[in-house]
């Protein structure tokens, strides 16, 4: 992957705060050079810049190193996502450089590429609500496309989505499964699941990938909107 | 000294430049420069969503003040009392700001704010002065010392007296908001006509209280739905500043107060100017109400307010949070 | 859904009737997490809340209506209380638009929704209170939850 994509020798930071977990982390030249994760729960407004300061401070950077920002602009929590883009709306302000918006999902393929071996790639975070996010990914040459509209969808359906691709494989990551499986819905054996209690990537992946998943756009930052009665303009 | 603010604790995003605590180099507010953003027409749900307005007012506000980063010398930002996730997104913006630009970050309490914008008028009160904060969020009496410092004399129990002419004007099926709709409404009736009941209260204190009056007029709605509307919206509004009246009289039995100011929204009320016009006139006391720009919520009081707070050396670290309520 | 109907006949009773349901949930941690509290204005809505709180130890002077700024919490030792009104909101976006569902759902959290019929949210653990105007004293309130919920409260409010 990412081929095509130029080499960065820019000093990138991933942030994520779409979960409880504060994702922080620097990538230079495509290499993760430091990363940082808190549990925060819903504290993220306390912890994210000395979170990124420390980062900064522990590896010889100034605040004026930093060429850009990889932000998380969901699916996850309404909170936690306009804090997280609230400061970086704000630091980008004072220092003019550019901010790329991307989705958990296209984080979560590319940092598990050599081990997503099916054709189908469900990317399942929970929703709150008795619902899910799902992403639903498909293989492409060597690389995962997203086949339709990230939605929100309760269990049972989340299920039966999967059900109907399972044959061609599927390949699961996201805390939305164990969610499933405390709800003692039963999913289907031939299912491969990723584990780990990240969701699949952590914040030197996000600067890592940020300029592949963003397609090297710097864009308008605003989080993702999922729900059909979300707030859309 | 330049001081920005910005100010999301509710319904409205704000951004100000305020030069020495009293110049307003800009004041924006979402709903007034929106119109123009979306082509005259303001989504529904766009109002409330700061996290797409916060970076367009702030660059708008920078402009016009024409000003950078580099001469500012503190950022003060609303972080209590007010919506949460509202004030969390100006907080962070403001907390962004702050750390980018290494600029002091000062967080500052709304209802203080309010009572700022006096001092960003051409003619401001002295300290001490007895300050009312009157708005769809707030019912206050205050003593207030200094540019920082308030005494509260009296609160509301239960609904602020905006929020009162709002629920009457809805329920008699009239829009929102419904204090200029009560206003314009009363000047047909009679005032008179209707005799609502005021708080009592056991103990001495001289706090507010709405509800009860609010429950009143709708009992008397329900009961006769035939009474001329503008009556009852003229009888309400009396009783509802009468509450005011009475309280300002009680303070004045024991304590001399030479210096009222009005602000918040309900400071706009025709009826409200006139009684306590009247009433300070009678009692050798010297009126203060800032424009209604400054008197609704805005980010210059908040700017201003900031920069007395930076001079007395109070500065927050950027682990500052978010609070509801009051004080926390 | 099963519901009951119990009557009070001033503000004092609903007040107490607040308590009371604070003190039950007290007593069956987890049992209820969201209390839907419908009703016109002026029908006790934030009275039963005051009332509520005041089993935390919150004044009653401390419990302003939150219908301006919507949400207010409410903290105590183990968790928070959100008092929330609804009444300014219509749509279901302009409900999403102020994150509420992050506060519904947190864990140990309890919220007092006034106003809470406009939520279009089902959760296992909710209680409605319905609360009607007779006269000016007067109030028929109707208290509605899943069974399970049911049995535990009509068993403690009827004694």
């Amino acid at each position: 992957m990412g081929l095509e994509v130029q080499a960065s020798n820019k000093v990138i930071i991933g942030i994520d705060t779409s979960t409880e977990f504060l994702k922080l982390g620097i990538a230079k030249e495509n290499l993760i050079i430091s990363e940082l994760l808190l549990k925060v729960k819903d504290s993220h407004t306390r912890y994210l810049l000395s979170g990124l300061n420390f980062l900064l401070v522990n590896n010889n950077l100034v605040r004026e190193d930093v060429d850009g920002f990889g932000i998380v602009i969901g699916p996850g929590s309404f909170t936690g996502l306009r804090i997280g883009l609230a400061t970086i709306m704000g630091i980008i302000s004072a220092w003019k450089v550019p901010a790329y918006p991307v989705m958990s999902g296209d984080i979560a393929w590319r940092a598990n590429l050599g081990l997503i071996e099916t054709k189908h790639f469900f990317y399942i975070l929970d929703g709150k609500r008795k619902e899910l996010f799902v992403m639903h990914y498909v293989k492409e040459k060597n690389s995962f496309k997203l086949k339709e509209d990230i939605v929100a969808l309760n269990y049972q359906a989340t299920i039966d989505i999967i059900k109907s691709y399972y044959k061609e494989g599927v390949t699961l990551i996201g805390n939305g499964i164990n969610i499933l499986r405390e709800s003692k819905i039963k999913l289907p054996k031939k299912i491969k699941i990723i584990e780990g209690n990240v969701n699949g990537f952590t914040g030197g992946d996000i600067a890592k990938f940020t300029f592949d998943a963003s397609a090297g756009q710097a864009g308008k930052i605003e989080p993702l909107y999922v729900r059909d009665a979300d707030i859309r303009t | 000294m330049i001081v920005i603010g910005i100010e999301t604790s509710c319904d409205d995003t704000s951004f100000a430049v305020v030069e020495d605590g009293y110049k307003i180099r800009a004041n924006i507010i979402s709903s007034q420069t929106i119109h123009s953003k979306y082509g005259g027409v303001v989504p529904e749900l766009a109002s409330r969503e700061h996290i797409k307005n916060i970076s367009y007012v702030f660059e708008k506000g920078m402009k016009a003040a024409k000003i950078t980063l580099k001469d500012v010398d503190g950022i003060a930002v609303t972080n209590r009392p007010g919506l949460i996730v509202s004030l969390l997104v100006g907080l962070n913006f403001a907390k962004g700001l702050a750390y980018a630009g290494r600029i002091p970050l000062i967080g500052v309490n709304h209802t203080l704010g309010h009572i700022y914008s006096n001092h960003l008028s051409k003619s401001e009160p002295e300290f001490p002065y007895i300050g009312f904060i009157l708005s769809g969020g707030h019912t206050i009496l205050c003593k207030v010392h200094n540019y920082t410092t308030i005494e509260v004399i009296g609160t509301t129990r239960d609904d602020a007296i905006g929020e009162a002419f709002d629920k009457i004007s809805k329920f008699m099926g009239f829009g929102y908001p419904g204090g200029p709709i009560i206003d314009k409404l009363s000047k047909s009736g009679n005032p008179n006509s209707i005799k609502f009941p005021r708080p009592r209260f056991k103990d001495k204190s001289l706090d507010f209280s709405y509800s009860g009056l609010k429950t009143a007029v709708l009992n008397y709605y329900r009961k006769n739905p035939d009474t001329s509307k503008a009556d009852i919206a003229a009888s309400f509004q009396k009783t509802a500043i009468d509450i005011l009246i009475i309280n300002l009289k009680r303070y004045l039995e024991k304590e001399n107060v030479s210096r009222l100011s009005i602000t918040g929204g309900v400071s706009a009320n025709s009826y409200l100017r006139k009684t306590m016009t009247e009433f300070s006139k009678n009692n050798n006391i010297k009126l203060f109400i800032p424009s209604h720009e400054l008197c609704t919520d805005n980010a210059a009081m908040i700017a201003g307010l900031g920069t007395r707070l930076l001079e007395e050396g109070k500065k927050d670290t950027l682990k500052l949070d978010a609070y509801s309520r009051g004080i926390k | 859904m099963k519901k009951f109907k119990l009557r009070t006949s001033s503000e004092d009773e609903t007040f107490q009737l607040g308590f009371r349901f604070a003190e039950l949930v007290n007593s069956s941690p987890g049992l209820v997490k969201n209390f839907i509290l419908t009703g016109d204005l002026g029908c006790g809505k934030t009275i039963f809340v005051k009332g509520f709180l005041s089993s935390f130890e919150f004044l009653k002077s401390e419990v302003t209506s939150p219908t301006f700024i919507i949400l207010k919490r409410f903290e105590t030792a183990d968790r928070n209380i959100y008092h929330i009104d609804l009444y300014r909101l219509n749509s279901p976006g302009e409900i999403e638009g102020i994150g509420i569902y992050d506060f519904l759902e947190e864990d140990n959290a309890i919220s007092l929704i006034e106003w809470g019929e406009k939520l279009n949210y089902n959760s296992d653990n909710s209680v409605k209170v319905v609360f009607n105007w007779i006269d000016e004293e007067l109030r028929d309130i109707t208290v509605e939850a899943e069974n399970d919920i049911f049995k535990i409260i009509e068993k403690r409010l009827s004694t």
